[in-house]
């Protein structure tokens, strides 16, 4: 996993405020990055990702094996954005949504191409190509067998394969590595 | 044609490269204290309970409001559908309060927006009622039941014996319209029609249009078409408002959907 906290903060969140405070900090970039690969709009990412936050700060206390965190706090991100994409879908055309994102090149055609997908493809390429999650674990996020999280994600490759056929292969790594 | 295995990087690149706000966490924290929401079954089936309780509770006499609480319930249940549980007895006590029947110009005092009446309305139809009140509506994600603005409904009756109504409310940006309004097709004896092992969907067409901060919809049904709501609300000179396609409260087949006629 390519993300990581500090380990012995989580034992501590459990029972200091101050602990989950500074573990929220540290967990609320990925929070916010899965969520605003799965959502159109940063507004609604933000949201999504506060709720995210809230759910992992609620049930720390009943997660019994630290190793599990990552895929753990993972999979309740994609799961808020998921819920949260299934209004945002009526709210914000494509058009607008891909001329939200300016950032860098590459990234633009990326992010703009994944914003092009139906909301349980980009959620399952965030959750499987981003957050690393296996297609099981894929699956219990967004409630769904992984045989047919298999099939979205062979969907989605068909169509980023498509939308990005004409761009040059990108290279780098994952920031996060 | 690029492979996913080239994109692998770039996806990473593309997500990891997001600009994050910064952490607001007095916003996590009140969170934190919401009541947890439950797992639901669909955002759209919320739409589908709330205007259809809503419809139910408006259509209504106070008297047979739990009844068609429990076969509205029932419908849901035979279509697959997650019904909301019963509203509480002080949501019920203050909507029987709220609601009671008033002259246009007694609605005009008591609502918070310029009231328009609807004009335009096919030949032989009557006015039976203006009634005032407030809906309660169910929210999948609180889970919880709560009173929505303040609505004027005009109840009108055409011959032979067909009803209709037409909702006026304050306009509201922010809040999503349906352009389909679904009702489970019953039996003469109230039992939900299953064709092909599923239960059949009626879709009404539901529109909506803007007079001043004045809202108004209206739903198609047996006494009007589509048509003549957008002669009433051109007759009004209404704005027509967009409206979301839904596809149906499960777009996975559990259901037959019939346009109706």
């Amino acid at each position: 996993m390519r993300f990581t906290v500090d380990a012995a903060l989580l034992p501590r969140a459990r029972s200091e405020p101050a602990a989950l405070d500074e573990l929220i900090g540290q967990v609320w970039p990925e929070m916010y990055r899965v969520a605003r690969g799965i959502l159109r709009d940063r507004h609604a990412a933000e949201d999504a990702a506060q709720d995210a936050c809230a759910a992992i700060a609620r049930g720390l206390h009943a997660l019994k094996d630290d190793r599990a965190f990552y895929s753990w706090m993972y999979r309740i991100a994609g799961r808020c954005a998921v819920a949260a994409a299934r209004v945002e879908d009526v709210r914000v055309p494509v058009a607008a949504a891909v001329n939200d994102y300016d950032d860098y090149t590459i990234a633009l055609d990326v992010r703009a191409a994944i914003a092009a997908l139906p909301p349980v493809q980009r959620a399952a390429v965030v959750l499987h190509y981003y957050a690393g999650l296996s297609s099981g674990e894929v699956g219990e996020a967004l409630r769904m067998p992984s045989a047919t999280v298999r099939f979205h994600l062979m969907l989605a490759r068909k169509a980023l394969e498509k939308l990005l056929g004409g761009n040059e292969a990108a290279d780098g790594r994952c920031k996060h590595a | 044609m690029r492979d996913i295995r080239d994109m692998q990087p770039s996806i990473c690149d593309a997500i990891g490269g997001v600009e994050v706000p910064a952490v607001n966490l007095a916003r996590i924290r009140a969170k934190m204290s919401e009541p947890k929401a439950r797992p639901r079954t669909s955002y759209v089936w919320a739409a589908l309970a709330a205007a259809g309780l809503a419809v139910a509770l408006l259509v209504t006499p106070a008297g047979a409001m739990q009844g068609i609480g429990a076969r509205f319930n029932a419908a849901l249940r035979a279509i697959g559908v997650m019904p909301p549980p019963r509203p509480p007895a002080k949501i019920i006590r203050t909507l029987l309060a709220l609601t009671h029947r008033v002259d246009i110009a007694q609605a005009r005092k008591q609502v918070a927006f310029a009231l328009v009446a609807p004009s335009g309305l096919p030949r032989g139809v009557t006015l039976q009622s203006i009634v005032i009140g407030t809906p309660a509506s169910f929210s999948a994600r609180t889970h919880g039941w709560a009173l929505n603005a303040q609505y004027v409904q005009f109840n009108y009756r055409r011959a032979p014996g067909g009803e209709f109504s037409i909702m006026a409310q304050r306009y509201d940006p922010t809040r999503r319209l349906s352009a389909y309004m679904w009702e489970p097709l019953e039996d003469a004896s109230g039992n939900p029609v299953i064709r092909s092992g599923r239960p059949v969907l009626l879709r009404h067409d539901w529109l909506h249009w803007r007079n001043g901060n004045q809202l108004m919809d209206a739903i198609t049904s047996g006494a009007i078409t589509a048509r003549e709501i957008a002669a009433v609300r051109d007759a009004m000179h209404g704005v027509p408002l967009a409206a979301y396609k839904s596809k149906g409260p499960h777009p996975n087949g559990k259901f037959l959907v019939v346009k109706k006629p």
